[in-house]
């Protein structure tokens, strides 16, 4: 996929590579270009919220609890009845996806941007010195490629461009640090910032279940790939988090609620909102 | 809410399944390929295996297994060692095979010696584990007065007695070594990605001189006469006093080198990769003027090979050429496959390894540019 390439890898490993060329350290690099995607993606993120509170709204009104309660035992017709309503109140159920949609070609391109920046192997060598633009060494020689290469690769001890794990010399087992750092923060950022879902269980339980099946999913994936991709999803995680707290969106009385189900009050972030 | 749900939970898994797409197993080589010539026979690291080929047939030798099958003679044998391996292969005088591994996800970093004759792992991964290598094995070995000097891309230089029990470990800037270490007898001369080139004793392990060149260093030197000859990423070839380290003379080309420079009497010929394109150069080996230019139309990667009066090499594009000692051309193959792999001189026939394709592994051409065989891994 050369688009693929042309479009988002090649952008973003140059962009990566600028800054390492500037802070002159390739973890620092992937916080700053971490927060700078943060930053571009901020409108994005303010629709989510606002696409949340207008389902919130929905699902607290009273014509659709009267559906919940006139169609309770057909499901299927109640799910067409919950659609029409979102369709003339002018609401799409999938509007809210839109920037996490955003973060998977952002996830993949920066993984692919790290893997190649870093050129673990000969054949990503001769990648990477295709991938820099000429240009760039034209402007500020010191990112020419001699001068860049070979990428410093540690930061705080770790290899970035490996799965980490830390040796504990007291059990002399080795565990992996960042990738529970990666779980807790996504388990936090998704707690602090979902909004109360109503009164449908179904909804309820499926948003407790992401909010569990995520940290997992992401911590998983901070074992098996290179260490970098960690280190954006934390970073990720934690501004995320700053920037719902600096708009007063953030409840932390949510992070210790493990409701499967059961009814739940809304959250004082909603409830303030709705007054 | 449901839709919404169900759609980040579909996506969630289409990530994972582009994330881990790059690990699947496969026959043939994702990076280039390393090959070795030793007893009538081709090894091949590819990828997941090393691929022993017999260089009459050009087939691999098959054996039967402990459940019946009839099943080739490929390392790993027994399923005790994990790849990708992609070093040149190297032989020990009793009868070992030395490979590392380069897997990244591998915590371990093994590094293996397998028997040469049926390719059962005889020593595993011990070796870098207690002593903590970081990272994986991408260069060939240097076995010398039976001792084994292997680099890491951890930066580590390390070396092993013959039973595999660590001896020493010369660390370079963090920074990668990626190709095998040579001798001169006296001392050992390493190249490494951090601009350096090392001169080191061999008895301790001790740095006798390191020079500063203007990039990293992806290929090994090549040391002749007191005199070392170094090729840089940056596209500048070195002459350095192999006692002292100092630099002789040097002179930049376009693009860069990654691979070794080849001396074949009074002369230098080597390769560069520029983009898409590339050269092949010869250099006279007391001054470094050029005598000589061909442009090969594609990257060339990878060292020539001279033999019989000729200079073969091989482009990214899937040529095979032929030059005289004059670089005017004498034959051209096309392969439908990327080379990066040096050819190698196997008595009768030249060795081609493309990369990337399970049908076209090795190939072997006679002088005149005739193919006489093909090996493919079933």
């Amino acid at each position: 996929m050369d688009f693929w390439n042309i479009l988002v890898v090649q952008p973003m490993t140059n962009i990566l590579l600028t800054i390492y060329g500037l802070v002159g350290n390739f973890g620092i690099a992937i916080i700053l270009f971490t927060i700078l995607i943060r930053l571009a993606t901020h409108p994005l993120m303010v629709q989510q919220i606002r696409s949340s509170q207008k389902m919130q709204e929905l699902n607290n009104s009273k014509k659709f609890k009267e559906i919940q309660e006139k169609y309770k035992g057909d499901r299927e017709k109640l799910s067409q009845e919950q659609m029409k309503l979102y369709q003339e109140m002018g609401y799409n159920p999938l509007s809210g996806c839109l920037p996490t949609l955003i973060q998977f070609p952002i996830i993949i391109g920066l993984y692919q941007s790290i893997v190649r920046a870093l050129a673990a192997t000969p054949l990503a060598m001769l990648t990477l010195t295709r991938t820099v633009y000429p240009w760039l060494a034209n402007i500020f020689p010191h990112l020419s490629l001699t001068a860049l290469i070979p990428i410093d690769k540690y930061f705080l001890g770790m290899n970035l461009a490996q799965p980490e794990w830390t040796l504990l010399p007291i059990l002399g087992v080795s565990i992996p640090i960042l990738a529970v750092i990666v779980a807790l923060t996504t388990y936090v950022q998704s707690k602090v910032t979902m909004p109360a879902t109503g009164t449908d269980p179904q909804s309820k339980q499926m948003s407790t279940m992401m909010s569990l099946y995520m940290p997992l999913l992401l911590g998983y994936f901070a074992i098996n790939f290179a260490s970098g991709l960690a280190v954006y999803f934390v970073v990720s995680n934690l501004f995320g988090i700053a920037q719902y707290a600096m708009m007063g969106k953030v409840d932390w009385s949510n992070v210790f609620k493990f409701s499967l189900g059961s009814s739940t009050p809304p959250s004082k972030a909603v409830t303030k909102k709705n007054k | 809410m449901r839709i919404k749900t169900a759609f980040l939970f579909s996506a969630m898994f289409v990530l994972g399944g582009l994330l881990t797409a790059c690990g699947s197993r496969s026959l043939a080589s994702t990076d280039f390929p390393g090959l070795t010539v030793q007893g009538g026979k081709a090894y091949l690291a590819a990828g997941t295996y090393v691929y022993r080929v017999d260089l009459s047939t050009g087939q691999e030798e098959s054996t039967v297994n402990k459940d019946g099958k009839t099943v080739p003679v490929r390392f790993p044998m027994d399923n005790t060692a994990t790849g990708p391996f992609y070093a040149d292969p190297a032989f020990t005088s009793d009868g070992q095979m030395i490979i590392g591994s380069a897997n990244i996800n591998d915590r371990k970093h093994p590094f293996y010696s397998a028997n040469a004759t049926d390719f059962t792992t005889t020593q595993t991964n011990n070796w870098p584990y207690q002593n903590q290598a970081k990272d994986i094995w991408l260069g060939g070995v240097l076995i010398l007065n039976n001792v084994i000097y292997a680099p890491n891309s951890d930066g580590g230089l390390y070396s092993f007695d013959l039973n595999g029990n660590m001896k020493g470990k010369f660390t370079v800037n963090n920074e990668a070594l990626w190709s095998a270490p040579v001798t001169d007898g006296k001392a050992i001369f390493a190249s490494s990605m951090d601009h350096y080139v090392y001169a080191i004793n061999p008895a301790n392990l001790n740095k006798i001189w390191g020079t500063e060149l203007d990039a990293s260093i992806v290929a090994s030197p090549v040391v002749s006469d007191g005199k070392l000859y170094i090729a840089t990423l940056g596209g500048t070839v070195y002459a350095l006093n192999a006692d002292t380290g100092e630099i002789l003379w040097q002179k930049k080309f376009e693009g860069g080198v990654s691979d070794h420079v080849v001396l074949d009497g009074d002369r230098l010929y080597f390769g560069t990769v520029y983009q898409a394109t590339g050269s092949l150069y010869a250099l006279n080996a007391a001054d470094g003027s050029t005598v000589w230019t061909f442009d090969a139309g594609s990257a060339v990667t990878a060292s020539p090979l001279v033999k019989d009066n000729l200079i073969v090499f091989v482009t990214e594009a899937g040529n095979v050429r032929a030059l005289d000692l004059d670089g005017k051309p004498q034959w051209q193959q096309t392969l439908g496959a990327k080379l990066y792999t040096a050819p190698v001189d196997a008595g009768d026939v030249i060795l081609v390894a493309p990369m990337g394709k399970s049908d076209l592994m090795l190939v072997a051409y006679d002088t005149s540019g005739a193919q006489k065989w093909v090996f493919a891994a079933k």
